[in-house]
């Protein structure tokens, strides 16, 4: 047992879990997280994961903190306007848990690189704002054989699910490909309330613990379906597609491509 | 004529005038009731039964009080009482029945004349009493009164006294008789001259209730101006020593009987040479201001009045100086009208030297009146109210009793009341009075009188009916005194007729002059356990259901509802009895009987007293089965004795064995008890395990002493990680929250606790790994 | 004839087919919406040609992007 006993005391109130314990707490210091976008989603996730002793968080985002992320990217503060996410990101995580080895990526995910960095994480989070992007981690999380937590969220709704790759259903087995640009709104486009993004964040999160941790049941093979107005969170069960184009059992997808839909934002530039 | 009581300290004034912001913090709900209870009792502010109403307990030292201070209290018992003074055992004055938003009103309009009720309660000095004839008592050394009230001056002036372990009494006697009760005080100081020098001799450790004890000397003699340091020295030794942990033996008495007179004593003269070496202010002790001065006499004519003579003879008293006496205003239950101590405080003024005088009997005292003044004493205070002269053909010293008190177990003042009235008409024998008290606890100060009862509570035919204990032969002074010895015992309602008999039959049975403790001793002891054994029958329900009812109570008497704060010395001695009779049962072979008295005995702490026998199972294994304050066993205990009811089963023979671990343990919960009615025991005790020797290997110890919650039990997780399934790790836990909690979460996490041992100051608690 | 759509009971008529389905409760973007019914997630080249049957579970899938901007 290596825990020291500061580590003891900032981490008891999880060591008090029957579920994780001392070993339980080795287990998250010994653990490889990556988040793909520190925004929206992307901000309470990595704050968890830095608070409750992962040893290791990956960060990717080749965005610059806006004025208009502030509203519910709270990782970042109003100082940071002008900073590249991943390091206002990687500077607060610090400052919660020094113990935290944090890996910065200023860059996009893509097709070409996106193989080579997952391939020293444990498990990805899907913090995208973008159809293509998150195609793009089902497709790569199935061929390398990572583990990953799936969410969108869009005015007041958001959803999740997790996806244990050639055991559970992914992605392309609901939504086969990619709609076309502009055909579904982005936040930008459409709002969101800051408060979604934290509760869908903090869920991507909580998974990730449970999975490290290997405790309780995976949001696998099921999504869950949040409506802040009403207060309602549904749960959507399916299974496996046999006819899901990545994983069914006549997979027309065998590599990775860069689909071809690029963001669009209000601004009509794409960063 | 006398000028002065105690001075009002600037603390307590600081104090006083903080106090409304307390109450409005409370009333506010800012402030938890708790919170609250902390500051108001040791400001001398008591709740009362009957919730929302308070008793104020107001300071006399000496129990001298100025014609002025009493009118004043009498004006507050009008306007925020219930129009009536009480006088305590120790020399208060007590008003009732103040709701709290006034307290802060009535505490003020006390200090305008001088009084407070600072330290009349709780973990504090208390009152500081004198011998009821200080100054003016022909057999005394010198007079007590001026020590009395400087060392309550000197007391009052340090916060720290308001934050003992418990609370500390102090007495001051005259002389060797002891009026003031010094024998079983914390500290008592018995007045000497030894070749001219006046001083004392000191005693502590005294006091009364559960396990009365008497005070042990620890000063032969020390000259007066001494008292400070010795009240010092011996108050830091209590402050040090006095358990504040387990408050039923916090007492100082406790502290003399773990350790020993001997090792009492070293440490005492240890806390005197270091007070010495600090050397405390000793305030000026203004001796003779209390000195009596007659006022002018009045009338000189002498009636042929048999009702004044009967008077004179019972509650007038010559003084040592010459021609003057103290006059005794007895009062029934010690209770007066507001209207009458105002009148009393205008007699005193003209009459008397100027001051009134309360006693430990409860009664008030005028002295220093002329013997011409006599007769236009007792026409006026006949015309005030013709109980202040009266006679009583038996005098008694009450509890306050179930009916306000919450700790009673008895209406102590109805039985009072009904033995005045059976013994009405009767001669007045003795002037000791009877001391009654409600419960094993002695508010009544019974341990220490000739004769006293003792409120308890017994079960017959499965019904509570109120009892007294006699107990005789309790006696005060110096190097000499003795505690009361048990009689007998027998139903509330039959103690009136019984004493009756027994008052009749002390007027033929008693020698010339022979004093009430002699007879007693000689004669009246054995006499009583004779009486008691024909009035100790209880009829049942059906034939005499009053036997079951308490004196001015209509409800059968009962236990229930009683929550912690209300559980008191009575109620324990009451379950204890269901244990005691339970294992009677049980060694009896009683078993059906032994099983009902077990599951029982604790019910009442949890509030409830049922009375069918499936009730008591139900309930018993609601809050002792379900908690696991109990092993699982006892289910199957219950169930069979209810098998055996049903008639579906012939004999509980088959489970015996468990029946007596049952009941161990229900004793070991029962002696577990602290005052918030919590077992201080961890739940669920396994039997002892038959282990081989290679899986009780006891891995290690992991010393958790001084660490917090939670972190001790996340510390003692981790190191259960470390070691394999099977094996045995002890872990060192300070108690209070510590020990209460992490047994129980590594219980509750899988883990197999195997026992919990307190070691000392702390606790040792074996885990074994299960997962 | 009853189903549940989303989890809520609605009523829909008879021989409905989910194409008509979707029309009828007024899903935007029909075109992006994936369907399952009854756990089984539908090729939308089949929507036109599925009937919906009485107590029918249907539930409508939408994209739902917006993370990071």
């Amino acid at each position: 047992m290596s825990l020291r006993m500061e580590e003891i005391e900032r981490y008891s109130r999880q060591i008090i879990l029957k579920e994780v314990g001392g070993k339980g707490q080795e287990k998250l210091l010994a653990s490889r997280v990556l988040i793909v976008g520190a925004g929206g989603l992307g901000s309470p996730a990595s704050m968890y994961l830095a608070a409750a002793g992962v040893g290791t968080i990956g960060l990717i985002d080749g965005d610059i903190v806006d004025l208009t992320n502030l509203q519910r990217q709270i990782v970042h503060s109003t100082g940071d306007i002008g900073t590249p996410k991943v390091r206002s990101a990687a500077e607060k995580l610090r400052a919660i848990n020094p113990a935290v080895q944090v890996h910065t990526y200023e860059e996009r995910v893509t097709a070409g690189n996106i193989l080579d960095i997952i391939k020293d994480y444990d498990f990805v989070i899907d913090g995208t704002d973008n159809f293509p992007a998150k195609f793009l981690i089902n497709d790569a999380c199935y061929f390398a054989g990572k583990p990953f937590s799936h969410a969108g969220i869009l005015r007041f709704d958001g959803q999740l699910f997790t996806v244990l790759p050639g055991r559970s259903a992914c992605y392309r087995c609901l939504f086969g490909g990619p709609p076309p640009a502009n055909a579904v709104p982005s936040c930008a486009q459409a709002g969101v309330l800051g408060g979604v993004a934290g509760v869908i964040g903090s869920l991507q999160a909580t998974e990730t613990l449970k999975y490290l941790l290997g405790v309780g049941e995976l949001l696998t093979d099921r999504m869950l379906v949040f409506d802040a107005l009403g207060m309602h969170f549904r749960e959507v069960g399916f299974r496996r597609n046999r006819r899901c184009p990545l994983c069914g059992e006549k997979p027309t997808i065998t590599e990775l491509r860069d689909e071809e839909q690029p963001v669009c934002d209000w601004r009509g530039t794409q960063v | 004529m006398n000028k002065t009581t105690y001075r009002i300290h600037e603390t307590v004034v600081e104090d006083t005038h903080a106090f409304p912001r307390e109450v409005a913090k409370f009333l506010a709900g800012e402030a938890s009731p708790v919170a609250f209870r902390a500051v108001r009792v040791p400001m001398g502010i008591y709740e009362q039964r009957k919730s929302g109403t308070y008793m104020v307990r107001i300071r006399l030292a000496g129990g001298v009080c100025l014609p002025h201070q009493a009118k004043r209290v009498a004006e507050l018992a009008e306007e925020f009482g219930n129009g009536i003074v009480h006088i305590t055992t120790r020399q208060d004055m007590q008003l009732h029945d103040v709701l709290v938003q006034s307290t802060p009103v009535v505490l003020e309009r006390l200090l305008e004349v001088g009084l407070s009720p600072r330290g009349g309660g709780g973990n504090t000095t208390r009152n500081v009493t004198a011998c009821l004839l200080a100054g003016v008592c022909p057999d005394e050394a010198f007079d007590v009164t001026p020590y009395a009230i400087t060392l309550t001056e000197h007391l009052l002036a340090n916060r720290a006294n308001f934050n003992l372990p418990r609370k500390f009494k102090t007495a001051f006697s005259g002389c060797g008789k002891d009026c003031a009760l010094c024998s079983v005080a914390d500290l008592g100081f018995f007045a000497h001259t030894r070749e001219g020098v006046q001083g004392f001799s000191v005693y502590a450790g005294g006091g009364l209730g559960a396990h009365s004890a008497l005070g042990i000397e620890i000063e032969k003699f020390i000259p007066a101006p001494a008292i400070f340091e010795v009240t010092e020295a011996v108050k830091r030794l209590f402050d040090q020593h006095g358990d504040r942990v387990n408050r039923h033996q916090a007492r100082l008495r406790f502290v003399v009987e773990r350790m020993g007179p001997d090792e009492f004593r070293r440490l005492y003269r240890q806390e005197l040479a270091q007070v010495r070496r600090e050397g405390i202010s000793v305030p000026e002790i203004r001796v003779g201001e209390n000195g009596a001065a007659p006022a002018g006499s009045m009338s000189a004519d002498e009636p042929d009045d048999p009702g004044y003579r009967l008077w004179q003879a019972r509650h007038v008293f010559p003084q040592k100086q010459a021609g003057l006496c103290a006059v005794r205003i007895p009062l029934s239950l010690g209770d007066i009208r507001a209207r009458e101590l105002s009148a009393l405080a205008e007699l005193a003024v003209v009459v008397g030297d100027g001051a009134l005088r309360a006693t430990q009997d409860q009664d008030l005292y005028l002295r220093g009146v002329p013997g011409a003044s006599l007769y236009e004493l007792y026409r006026a205070l006949r015309e005030s109210d013709e109980r202040l002269i009266a006679i009583p053909s038996i005098r008694s010293v009450v509890c306050a009793g179930a009916s306000t008190c919450k700790l009673g177990l008895c209406l102590s003042r109805g039985l009072a009341q009904a033995v005045e009235a059976e013994l009405r008409g009767l001669d007045a024998a003795f002037d000791e009075p009877i001391r009654i008290n409600g419960c094993p606890n002695s508010c009544g100060r019974h341990p220490i009188a000739p004769i006293g009862l003792q409120g308890g509570a017994v079960r017959t035919n499965g019904r509570l009916v109120p009892v007294y204990s006699i107990m005789v032969g309790g006696r005060a002074a110096e190097g000499n005194a003795a505690l009361a010895r048990f009689v007998a015992k027998v139903p509330a309602k039959a103690v009136p007729a019984l004493l009756r008999e027994f008052w009749i039959a002390t007027a033929t049975n008693r020698q010339d002059g022979e004093t009430l403790d002699n007879l007693i001793d000689r004669w009246g002891a054995d006499y009583l356990r004779t009486l008691a054994a024909k009035y100790a029958h209880v009829p049942s329900y059906e034939e005499a259901p009053e036997f079951y009812r308490d004196f001015g109570c209509d409800e059968d008497f009962s236990l229930a509802g009683r929550g912690p704060g209300e559980c008191g010395a009575g109620v324990m001695d009451v379950i204890a009895l269901d244990i005691d009779e339970a294992k009677t049962a049980l060694a009896q072979n009683a078993l059906y009987d032994a099983v009902v008295m077990t599951t029982r005995a604790l019910l009442i702490t949890r509030g409830l007293e049922p009375k069918k026998d499936r009730e008591i199972f139900a309930a018993f294994s609601e809050h002792f089965i379900t908690s696991r304050w109990v092993g699982p066993r006892a289910q199957l205990v219950l169930d069979a004795a209810l098998d055996l009811r049903l008639g579906d089963r012939n004999t509980l023979e088959d489970l015996r064995d468990d029946i007596h671990a049952l009941l161990s343990r229900v004793e070991e919960l029962f002696r577990s008890l602290d005052s918030n009615l919590q077992f201080r025991v961890k739940p669920v005790e396994l039997p002892a395990v038959q282990e081989s020797a290679h899986s009780l290997r006891v891995a290690q110890e992991l010393d958790l002493r001084g660490v917090v919650c939670p972190m001790n039990f996340v510390r003692a997780k981790i190191q259960l990680e470390q070691i394999e399934t099977g094996q045995v790790l002890d872990v060192l836990l300070d108690d209070g929250e510590p020990v209460r909690n992490v047994p129980a979460s590594l219980a509750q996490q899988g883990q197999e606790v195997l026992s919990v041992a307190r070691e000392g100051g702390h606790f040792r608690v074996r885990v074994r790994k299960v997962e | 004839m009853q189903i549940i759509v989303n989890g809520k009971a609605v009523e829909a008529a008879d021989g409905i087919t989910v194409a008509q389905l979707l029309v009828e409760q007024k899903v935007q973007t029909p075109e992006y919406v994936s369907v399952e019914l009854n756990g089984e997630i539908l090729d939308r080249q089949d929507f036109a040609t599925t009937v919906v049957a009485a107590g029918d579970q249907i539930e409508f899938l939408y994209f739902m992007g917006g993370g990071a901007r």
